[in-house]
């Protein structure tokens, strides 16, 4: 049984595959500024006929043929009749062509080359028939796809009352099969989204069958699968949030292969420009927004209910509206890259080059600016998220769970929502100025009469705070972890709480340390650097603090514990490489160098990953019911941890030999062909490591070994309940009793107490 | 209670929803009459330049406004039809409103949908007039919202959640989130505001030279861009717009305490006063006609806001939207419309549930939470108004 569904699920994933590569071809589709007809000039009228002469029914590779382009439309009086006097003037067509494949060209005077398609000139405009040559391509295996508008013009003084109309029409080469025709673009992206809905419904009904194959019926899958639709539990939100981050973390990861495949060798042509533009901005955003934000979203949501011993969020529903505005973001994100313009601006999204706009050859497609419009629904999700975790843990702690006992990884969650939700409103406004210089024309970044910086200030003011929310949390698994698998409580509990709030204050400040080069007051620069050297502080009082815990304890080897312990080595590396960057003079050198690739992917991966990987094998059997299989685990630590530093060391290298980021490629002469090679080796080892994740969480949630409330040991309120935990959470509002030692006055407040009687009474415990 | 138990039938589930959708017919046909008699005053009144602008505008707004808020009238007499008249899917009826009941909603994925294709078809709209996208988006996200109002309405207070544990114990939950909500709320007029400063203080540009963009004084240097504040009073129709709505709207906030104050009360008496008795017949009237009044109070500042941006547009003077300062100041100020406009939104379902006999003593809070987010949008226009048209 079990063999033919997955023989039927491989049949539909080859169809798609198959189905995949005219997903690609889209001469007629992409949908720029006056690629979707003479917009400017109304709408198309079939009044007008256009007549193309002088085409071959076959080409021959790198053959030239002369053709004329047409515009007949004997229906249409002229302007005052074509009477100059009278205000005719003297303007009687237009023509645009657009071709797949080859060039097309003109006389000079008569015609222009405009955003990858040909055109009429002023002088052009005063005819309706033009010669043109067209050069065939090389490869003559190819169908070539002619778009070709026409327009009769009438010369008045507006365009109304021009009635255009286009054409297609498709060329084999010598050598190429039947010719097949390209859909429109809405249908591939429309084609697109449903054939992954359905390979999603397929799998998840497969899922639902193999529970209970006796009891299966599509009405029960249909209960089943609106149970996850519609549901507003804090645990289906929170798997929902996971299983989409980590699906995206592996889309954002296969994006970064195959760029890592073009910069393997230097001066390849694996992948265009502009493509390798396209795939890092996806990579990036996708990354960020939507890998790391959803995943650390999937613990908040499962995890802190749990541990303040709640029997749910404060605002369901609101929750899961901020889950389903980030599922849909991604269709704003992706769109471009389905009708073949993907935005290519960088996750930071720097105007001017963000807002171009109008006629200029650089103007951005549609697809960058629904971009910029997935930006704005995923900043509301994580305000509406923000807000909820706030509100609960302000309102709902359990007896027992006061500020000071609250468990580390909650307060770490507490303190990355205030800064993202305080920091998103400057990204959102930004954004949206972004937005509207697109759609309704205002000028905010206008290259001649607008403010490019404050778009800089407003995505730094959001953009820092940011990349500490998605590392905070990953603070407080890693405490969670190291504390237990020690088998003791954490050190300093105090000082950790401290200093990941001063984290969060002072992850307000440091913003311009992105903006050193952008032109920046002087008496500025010294400050932001001041400040975003102190954030070495508190960071550097937590790592003492986890291996003052590792000393005092007494390690038990566990999955997650190796991935803990890798991530206080890559994370102090990364945090050490991150000092050089405030250093002004340095950062001059060093800024937008592949030191800096380096220095964000140690943090992000070696930190946040490696944490979030913790937190998976930490906290997988409670959501389970069973552990991640401790062999594969160690597997999966071993390579990643060994190809992880050997893909983003050696980047520091590259860095600083000066090899630029967000290049497609390099020279043969600059030297940095050997390294890129073994970096480009060892990040695919890497890549293919996560698969063996992918195998243990399928694997152990059927295989894996059964548990129950508290397989590792640990003492907060999350292990005191069942494995997977009910609905509601908890039967009744449990009382935390443990105050993990933290309680115990210090030296001074005893002498104190001692000396003048005070007599503190002991506050009274459950 | 008392005053409650004349009105039974009125809150119960068994009426059918058509009052509803006769109210929101209703809306729309109030609307069509107002845009005809517009046109047809605005084609008499050609003489009295401003005038002859200010009605032309103001009735396609208010032709707009009731258009809507008739549609979305509709949308929820038809999805409470459809649904059979009950709240929620499950047992709302039954068991009354509970934030914590682990029943499901559609409505959250129902309004994120539509507010994807809403955005995705705002491009589309811009790029070539193509309205098909944006207007299923809408028509998609009210949907969500007519399906998130249904599930409300039968919230009777009965379970309101209560916080526990310091700082907020014996709170209300939904009102910590408000004020939490809040909170973003001035981080977002932050943004605006602080990226209006930098432009304004001329860090960037040339606003700060003190001259007379309009030529009886000290003349102007080249690059000097004109700002609103300058064409405030150019006509009686940029500058009385401003002076009415700041009283309109600290006048709805007034009416909407009101209104608040009625439904808490828990032995009502009809006022005395032979004006306030006819305003305040019963309590279910004293508290929908607050409330709509607060309605009719908000939609009149956006009318008239459309009315003064027209005069800017289309003055002696033009300030368009494709400068610097046009950009920053129909922007923000836009945006603090949009928040009126979230308002009047949640001000319809309120006044939809007070027509109904909605409210009561123990679930009048709902109206408390709104008002402090009515009352942050006083606040922010306090804070608006001087700094844009007044400086």
């Amino acid at each position: 049984m079990l063999g033919r569904k997955a023989a039927i699920l491989v049949l539909v994933a080859m169809a798609a595959l198959i189905a995949a590569p005219t997903m690609t071809s889209l001469p007629t589709g992409i949908d720029s500024m006056g690629d979707s007809g003479c917009t400017c000039h109304g709408d198309s009228s079939s009044a007008t006929t256009i007549v193309v002469e002088g085409l071959p029914e076959n080409f021959t590779a790198g053959q030239s043929y002369d053709f004329t382009l047409t515009v007949v439309n004997d229906g249409m009086a002229l302007w005052q009749d074509g009477d100059a006097e009278a205000g005719w003037n003297g303007r009687s067509g237009g023509f645009r062509v657009i071709v797949s494949e080859g060039t097309v060209t003109g006389d000079s005077t008569l015609t222009q080359e405009l955003k990858g398609g040909l055109t009429h000139t002023t002088a052009g405009n005063k005819m309706r028939s033009w010669n043109l040559t067209w050069t065939a391509p090389g490869d003559d295996s190819k169908v070539v796809e002619f778009t070709l508008l026409g327009n009769a013009v009438n010369g008045g003084d507006s365009s109304n009352g021009d009635q255009w109309n286009s054409i297609t029409t498709s060329v084999p080469g010598a050598s190429a099969g039947a010719v097949t025709s390209s859909a429109p673009p809405l249908r591939i992206l429309m084609t697109a989204i449903l054939l992954s809905v359905t390979l999603l419904v397929l799998a998840v009904m497969y899922i639902f069958y193999s529970r209970n194959p006796e009891g299966f019926s599509l009405a029960t899958f249909w209960d089943y699968l609106k149970g996850w639709l519609t549901t507003t539990d804090h645990k289906g939100i929170g798997l929902l949030y996971f299983a989409y981050g980590f699906f995206f973390f592996l889309v954002g990861g296969s994006l970064a292969m195959l760029f890592r495949i073009q910069l393997m060798f230097p001066e390849n042509d694996f992948l265009e420009y502009a493509e390798y533009n396209s795939f890092f901005t996806l990579h990036g955003t996708t990354m960020i927004f939507l890998a790391a934000m959803p995943m650390i979203a999937g613990f908040g949501n499962y995890i802190v209910p749990l541990q303040i011993g709640a029997q749910d969020l404060a605002f369901p529903r609101i929750n899961a509206l901020g889950f389903w505005f980030i599922a849909f973001s991604c269709i704003l994100i992706f769109t471009g890259v389905f009708t073949g313009e993907a935005a290519d601006i960088t996750w930071v999204m720097y105007p001017p080059y963000s807002s171009l706009t109008g006629d200029s050859i650089y103007a951005n497609s549609p697809g960058t600016v629904s971009f910029i419009a997935g930006m704005i629904m995923l900043g509301a999700s994580s305000t509406l998220s923000g807000i909820n975790f706030i509100a609960t843990i302000f309102v709902m702690r359990a007896p027992g769970v006061t500020w000071m006992k609250m468990p580390l990884f909650t307060w770490s969650f507490l303190i990355s929502m205030f800064m993202l939700y305080l920091s998103l409103p400057a990204l959102i406004v930004g954004v949206l100025f972004l937005y509207l210089d697109h759609t309704i024309g205002t000028a905010f970044f206008a290259i001649n009469a607008g403010d490019p910086i404050l778009f800089q200030h407003l995505f730094w003011f959001f953009g820092h705070p940011e990349v500490y929310v998605v590392i905070v949390p990953a603070f407080g698994i890693v405490s969670e972890v190291l504390a237990t698998s020690a088998r003791r409580s954490i050190f300093g509990y105090k000082s950790m709480v401290y200093a990941m709030a001063g984290i969060g204050i002072l992850g307000f400040v440091v913003w311009g340390h992105h903006m050193l080069t952008s032109g920046m007051d002087p008496t500025l620069r010294v400050v932001m650097m001041a400040t975003t050297m102190l954030v070495a502080i508190p960071t550097g009082i937590k790592i003492f603090n986890w291996l003052a815990t590792l000393w005092g304890g007494a390690l038990v080897f566990k999955t997650h514990t190796l991935w803990a312990l890798g991530f206080v080595i890559t994370f102090t590396l990364g945090g050490i490489s991150g000092m050089f960057f405030p250093v002004v003079g340095l950062d001059m050198q060093f800024h937008d160098t592949y030191f800096v690739v380096a220095h964000f992917h140690y943090v992000l991966i070696g930190g946040t990953v490696f944490g979030l990987f913790a937190g998976l094998y930490y906290w997988y059997p409670k959501a389970f019911g069973r552990k991640l299989s401790e062999r594969l685990g160690v597997i999966h630590f071993l390579i990643s941890f060994i190809a992880y530093n050997a893909a983003f060391w050696p980047m520091h290298v590259v860095g600083t030999m000066g090899m630029p980021r967000r290049t497609h490629t390099y020279s043969v002469e600059s030297g940095y062909a050997s390294l890129n090679y073994s970096i480009s080796v060892a990040s695919f080892i890497f890549g293919l490591a996560q698969l063996i994740l992918v195998w243990n969480l399928v694997y152990s949630s059927k295989k894996g070994e059964k548990i129950g409330e508290d397989p590792w040991g640990g003492w907060s309120l999350e292990w005191t309940t069942a494995s997977p935990p009910p609905t509601p959470s908890f039967a009744e509002i449990p009382t935390q009793g443990d105050d993990n030692e933290h309680e115990e006055r210090g030296w001074l407040t005893r002498m104190a107490a001692k000396l003048w009687g005070l007599g503190m009474k002991k506050e009274v415990r459950h | 209670m008392s005053a409650y138990a004349t009105h039974e039938g009125k809150s119960g589930h068994e009426e059918p929803w058509m009052s509803a959708i006769a109210i929101g017919v209703g809306m729309i046909l109030l609307g069509v009459i107002i845009l005809a008699t517009s046109q047809g005053m605005h084609s008499f009144i050609h003489t009295t330049e401003g005038l002859d602008h200010a009605i032309y505008i103001g009735g396609m707004v208010a032709c707009a406004l009731l258009v809507i808020f008739g549609t979305i009238g509709i949308l929820v007499g038809l999805v409470n039809t459809a649904s059979g008249g009950g709240y929620g899917d499950d047992d709302h009826g039954e068991d009354g409103y509970d934030e914590h009941a682990h029943h499901g909603s559609w409505s959250p994925i129902i309004m994120a949908f539509g507010i994807m294709l809403f955005l995705m078809g705002f491009i589309k709209w811009n790029h070539n007039g193509d309205f098909g996208i944006l207007g299923l988006g809408l028509v998609i996200t009210f949907a969500g919202i007519a399906n998130w109002w249904r599930e409300d309405f039968g919230n009777d207070g009965k379970s309101e959640p209560i916080a526990f544990g310091e700082p907020f114990g014996g709170i209300e939950v939904r009102k910590v989130g408000m004020w939490i909500f809040l909170m973003s709320e001035v981080m977002i007029f932050g943004s605006f505001f602080s990226s209006y400063l930098r432009l304004r203080t001329g860090w960037t540009t040339h606003w700060d030279v003190k001259c007379d963009a309009f030529g009886h004084g000290t003349p102007c240097p080249d690059g000097y861009v004109v700002v609103a504040s300058e064409l405030i009073n150019e006509s009686i129709w940029t500058l009385l717009p401003g002076a009415i709505n700041t009283f309109a709207l600290i006048l709805s906030s007034f009416t909407l305490v009101t209104a608040l104050s009625h439904a808490k009360k828990i032995d009502w008496q009809k006022p005395t006063g032979k004006l306030t008795g006819w305003w305040m017949p019963d309590q279910r009237r004293a508290v929908r006609n607050n409330l709509v009044a607060t309605l009719f109070l908000g939609s009149l500042f956006l009318v008239l806001k459309l009315i003064e941006w027209d005069h800017m547009m289309n003055g002696a003077h033009p300030f368009t939207i494709d400068t610097l300062a046009g950009s920053v100041f129909y922007v923000t100020t836009g945006a603090h419309g949009f928040h009126v406009f979230v308002g009047l939104l949640v001000l319809l379902f309120f006044s939809f549930k007070a027509q109904r006999g909605g409210w009561s003593p123990d679930n009048a809070q709902s109206i408390e939470y709104f008002g402090l987010y009515w009352h942050f949008v006083d606040l922010a226009w306090v804070a608006i108004f001087p700094a844009f048209y007044l400086y």
